[in-house]
């Protein structure tokens, strides 16, 4: 029979255990990733008495975790993407607030410098200005230095955050594959203990703080964790292994990171961990900081590139060329944490212009000039054509080509300012070919003089001539002593004294042996026709006529007739004319040139082809040109020594002199060799609307319109310190649109705060956000698996006063028990 | 739903602490009176506040400049009105020089202070500014304008190359004045043109030899030399007018920029007494609302 007492006593043993279960809940209100747990009772088996069932009482079943599955999956997930934001807000706000900060920014320093730099272009002799614009400038890279050593200080810190991070994460995936492995004693989830699932569930919600996660939860409760992009891949915990997680800086890009799983085992390479806490500081470090950092070094670029560009073309207060004001340290090109200054003396700072106009105190005219300087632009070849310009010794380049059809001439290139000892060899020209030299003003140099045709041809600013360069023929062809500028120019056959390498017994190099000169043709061929008078000089002196046929012997006892005035003696050698020197003079060279009369094509008939020769180094600009009968091949050889090509130092070396032959015509002469460089009409400039010229880059601007007669010397600027043409340049920079997009060098800066402000800004919508999400999320998991202490009383009591009824019921057992026993 | 009891007490910590935050940075902002503590409060702020000191400093910067240019011409002026006065009275020798009824002893005396009076204009020629340099010898300022040389003639040793100094976006005044340009060279009626300082020296060999043609050019060349000298001096007032009047501009400009920085960067009282208040009543209320709510608990109401 189901008596009293053992129901009663079910009850109560099960009530105990409910107590025990709220008691337990209650003191743990405060335990973090407690789950709440709730008691299962159910009722004894029933009895079969007479034809009905009679209960037997109730018995404790099970503690039940309140748990769901899916709040806590969605509490992990919100977790990991709110965490991702909190690294990224707080980092980028680190960021604006370096950048953008009025001590700390760069603003601030480059105003600075450009202020100091007006002040200098105000009062360029000062001294103290000049300190003080050194400082400045010191001040501007220093700005430069620090910012990027913040930007460095916070690339180690979120490198150190994220290594820490990964440390964190690999000690918590350790902490689950062991907590997997108590799991394993049991095969039902239910079966488990509750604190060890609400353990496991607390690690997975602290990895997820780190990274976002994919879970897998087996049977008994044992969770499979990974990173990857499906949960096969990036696997980091399954079953009671774990496998840790490295972030090493990548081989190919230094500044990125790069995670690797098992990098001692089985290595795998993550593509990146997208959110969490490490996902937050990636992000900072690939979207804002390095982007920021490298807009930065573009900045030192630019501002060191200009700067030094304005700085390098102006003077210093030694009459110098100023140099670079800024540089790179060694090992740090083009980063804004190497930026240096490295002038150091306030006398070498340069602030003036590097040329200087002065008129003459007799002018008539009230004009006063303004000289500016710009690398000169031309149309035209810029170096010698095809090979030509490769033939730099000890290599010697060949061009064939041919004239057109069309046109009697082609142009060979330029010859730049600064080329050094330059042989150019027009090949068995045919008759009427030879080459053509002519400055970029018109001043024939070499050649034969032009046709008014040839002319409009070839003094033509497509062919690279100064706008309005005008033709002279004046200086064609001048002997040694009257050339361009002093050039040592010639056209002709030539061999220089040579040299022989001698060494002494130990093998040492000695002073080379001097050979005299000797110039040595191609096989002689005879041929008829006579050589007219003035045809050709040797070393000046004019040869006269000889009739023709031309043998060897006749030539050779041509030239032998001048040998008394020339010093040269020509004989057969093996079938060729060689011209020599006597033995012991080593000083002299051998010059068979072309006279008035003569051509490239009958110095082919003495076996020579016709070479230009320069020796030393250019001076002007050169322009060659080869004329000759339409359609005729040309070919051509060249070597030069070195090609130095610096335009301006050649002006600042040789003063020029503007002289005005009547109020429009001017002249430019070169003041040492009295040289006539140009001659042209004076203009008025089209942008300015003042008559001004330009030559070789110069430009000569003047106030008003000068008279003739009028007289201007342009030099190289030495002692004009009181110029300040150099800093009104550094002045222009500031308001220089020298940045991508048309900003300056500020507005650019200011632009990068901006776009760190707007990261900045959606961090926080995205924080804010994500924050109302997690919060839900906690309330929703609170909502099942939290504990409500008014819940827990509500059920202390519930429960508390079912345990007394049922004690209750085993008191009424007894008592009838009592009542059996009285019964008498 | 069920509201959990840490649930409860984290919620409201959260945001009373939220508030906290709140209050600390408007008390913050009224102590130093900024909107903008740190440039991260509103970046766009922050960098239109750097744009307008930038664009202040730079207005005084060029004001400076103008400052500097002022000085200068105010020397040039001084030195340029001398010079005018000394010709004046040169003008009256010479005149007083070319009368008959001077004799040659006179003309001797005459010309001693001619050449004491042309000595004095060498020097105003070599007139140097605040920092020493030479006003006159164009940019060659180390070197003094004008010299005499072994013949005793002046020569001028600046050179002509004429400076312009920044004064405001896309403006430059001109700066300085060649020893050549202030005095200028003498046009006579023959075509032919000759140097300032010679035509003097001519003007008083004439008085000191009395050789009447001479002294006659010369009074026509001093009258010259008065007139471009005069020119200078209007040339000058004219460009000091340009100074004065870019200056104006500057003052205006700056005081525009100074205001639309104040709008951005000073804080508003009033609102943000007024945020401060609502903010700490908001405090209050959340603090007196946990302190209540917290309180209850179920386990009061249960007394055995």
């Amino acid at each position: 029979m189901s008596d009293l007492l053992t129901i009663g006593s079910s009850g109560i043993s099960a009530y105990q255990r409910a107590l025990a279960t709220v008691s337990n809940n209650i003191a743990n209100v405060n335990t973090v990733g407690y789950t709440r747990q709730d008691v299962s009772l159910v009722s004894n088996q029933p009895r079969l008495v007479g034809g009905s069932y009679l209960g037997t009482g109730a018995r404790f079943d099970a503690v039940r975790r309140q748990y769901d599955a899916f709040v806590e999956s969605n509490l992990r997930n919100s977790q990991s993407d709110l965490k991702s934001q909190e690294p990224l807000l707080s980092y980028v706000n680190r960021v604006i607030d370096i950048m953008g900060d009025q001590n700390v920014g760069l603003t601030s320093a480059m105003n600075q410098f450009f202020e100091s730099s007006r002040d200098l272009a105000s009062n360029a002799a000062s001294t103290v200005q000049r300190s003080i614009f050194l400082r400045d400038a010191e001040g501007l890279s220093a700005r430069f230095r620090q910012i990027a050593s913040q930007f460095e200080l916070l690339d180690n810190e979120t490198r150190q955050a994220v290594e820490a991070d990964v440390g964190e994460a690999n000690a918590l995936t350790t902490q689950l594959a062991l907590l997997n492995k108590q799991l394993s004693k049991n095969s039902r989830s239910e079966d488990q203990p509750s604190e060890l699932l609400d353990q496991r569930d607390l690690l997975l919600r602290k990895l997820s703080e780190m990274m976002a996660i994919k879970t897998r939860f087996a049977e008994n409760g044992a969770v499979l964790v990974s990173v990857g992009d499906t949960i096969d891949q990036g696997i980091l915990v399954r079953d009671s292994t774990s496998r840790s997680l490295s972030a090493n800086l990548s081989a190919s890009d230094p500044n990125r990171l790069e995670f690797l799983i098992d990098a001692y085992g089985t290595p795998e390479t993550l593509r990146g961990l997208p959110s969490g806490h490490i996902g937050g500081l990636i992000s900072f470090r690939e979207q804002v900081l390095h982007p920021a950092a490298g807009s930065l070094d573009d900045l030192a670029k630019v501002v060191t590139r200009e700067v030094n560009a304005v700085h390098s073309n102006g003077i210093d207060a030694e009459g110098k060329i100023g140099g670079d004001l800024f540089a790179f340290a060694p090992g740090q090109e083009g980063k804004a944490a190497g930026m240096t200054m490295i002038i150091r003396d306030a006398l070498r700072v340069a602030a003036a212009g590097q040329f200087r106009v002065i008129d003459n105190p007799l002018n008539s005219g009230t004009a006063l000039a303004r000289i500016g300087y710009a690398a000169a632009q031309y149309q035209g070849p810029t170096g010698l054509q095809g090979n030509l310009n490769l033939a730099q010794a000890p290599q010697i380049a060949e061009l064939n080509t041919k004239l057109s059809d069309s046109q009697p001439y082609t142009s060979l290139g330029l010859v730049p300012t600064g080329t050094q000892n330059l042989t150019l060899t027009l090949q068995s020209p045919p008759p009427g070919q030879t080459l053509q030299v002519i400055t970029r003003d018109g001043r024939h140099l070499i050649g034969s003089a032009l046709s008014a045709a040839q002319q409009g041809w070839m003094v033509n600013e497509a062919n690279g001539m100064e706008s309005g360069a005008s033709y002279s023929s004046e200086g064609i062809n001048a002997a040694s002593g009257t050339t361009y500028l002093g050039m040592d120019i010639f056209m002709g056959a030539k061999a220089s004294v040579a040299e022989e390498q001698q060494f002494d017994t130990a093998g040492r190099l000695l002073a080379p042996l001097k050979l005299p000169a000797q110039l040595t043709g191609k096989p002689f061929v005879p041929s008829s026709g006579n050589l007219s008078e003035g045809s050709f000089t040797l070393n000046g002196h004019a040869l006269p006529a000889l009739n023709g046929p031309l043998t060897l012997a006749s030539v050779v006892q041509w030239i032998n007739q001048k040998t008394s005035s020339t010093g040269i003696t020509a004989r057969d050698v093996n079938g060729q004319l060689q011209l020599a020197r006597p033995a012991g003079n080593t000083s002299e060279d051998i010059r068979l040139g072309l006279g008035s009369n003569g051509t490239p094509a009958d110095l082919q008939r003495l076996g020579f082809d016709t070479s230009l020769h320069v020796s030393g180094t250019t001076t002007d600009d050169l322009l060659v040109f080869v004329s000759g009968p339409p359609g005729s091949p040309v070919n051509v050889s060249a070597q030069f020594q070195s090609v130095n090509s610096d335009m301006k130092q050649a002006l600042r070396q040789s003063p020029l002199s503007v002289q005005f032959s009547s109020d429009t015509q001017y002249r430019i002469i070169d003041t040492r060799s009295q040289t006539v460089l140009a001659e042209r009409e004076l203009t008025v400039s089209a942008e300015t609307g003042i008559p001004s010229l330009s030559f070789r880059g110069l430009k000569l601007d003047f106030s008003s319109q000068p008279k003739k007669g009028d007289q201007f010397t342009i030099d190289g600027n030495t002692d004009g310190i009181g110029n300040n043409e150099a800093m009104l340049q550094m002045t222009d920079l500031e308001k220089a649109k020298l940045m991508p997009g048309g900003l300056t060098i500020t507005e650019a800066y200011i632009e990068g705060v901006s776009q760190v402000g707007n990261v900045a800004r959606q961090a926080d919508i995205a924080k804010q956000a994500l924050h109302v999400v997690y919060q839900q999320a906690v309330q929703a998991r609170d909502a099942v698996s939290g504990v409500s202490l008014d819940e827990e009383a509500s059920a202390l009591v519930r429960f508390q006063q079912a345990y007394q009824a049922n004690a209750k019921v085993m008191q009424t057992s007894m008592t009838l028990f009592e009542s059996i026993l009285q019964v008498r | 739903m069920k509201v959990s009891t840490a649930y409860l007490f984290d919620r409201a910590t959260e945001r009373m602490s939220t508030l906290q935050n709140q209050l600390a940075k408007t008390q913050a902002q009224m102590s130093v009176s900024k909107q903008i503590l740190n440039p991260s409060d509103s970046p766009e702020k922050a960098a239109a506040i750097q744009r307008l000191k930038g664009e202040v400093q730079r207005q005084e910067s060029h004001t400076r400049t103008l400052q500097v240019a002022m000085q200068r011409y105010t020397a040039e002026e001084t030195a340029l009105q001398s010079g005018s006065d000394i010709l004046i009275r040169l003008k009256e020798l010479s005149i007083q020089a070319a009368n008959d009824a001077l004799g040659a002893d006179d003309r001797k005396v005459v010309a001693t202070e001619m050449r004491a009076l042309r000595d004095q204009l060498v020097s105003l020629g070599n007139t140097r500014d605040e920092s020493g340099n030479y006003l006159f010898s164009g940019t060659r300022v180390s070197t003094p304008a004008f010299a005499q040389n072994a013949q005793g003639k002046v020569i001028y040793q600046g050179d002509q190359t004429l400076t312009r100094i920044p004064a405001g976006v896309e403006r430059t005044v001109q700066f300085t004045r060649s020893g050549t340009d202030v005095f200028q060279r003498v046009g006579r009626s023959d075509g032919a043109s000759i140097g300032f300082f010679d035509a003097l020296d001519q003007v008083i060999d004439g008085v000191q030899n009395s050789r009447t043609g001479q002294i006659q050019q010369g009074i026509s060349d001093l009258e010259q030399m008065h007139n471009s000298l005069t020119l200078s001096i209007a040339q000058t007032g004219s460009d000091q007018k340009v100074v004065q009047s870019q200056m104006d501009v500057l003052a205006e400009t700056t005081l525009r920029f100074q205001s639309s920085l104040s709008d951005v960067e000073d804080l508003d009282y009033a609102e943000a007494v007024t945020r401060m208040n609502k903010e700490m009543m908001a405090m209050e209320a959340a603090m007196g609302s946990f302190a209540k709510v917290s309180s209850l608990s179920l386990f009061n109401y249960i007394g055995n």
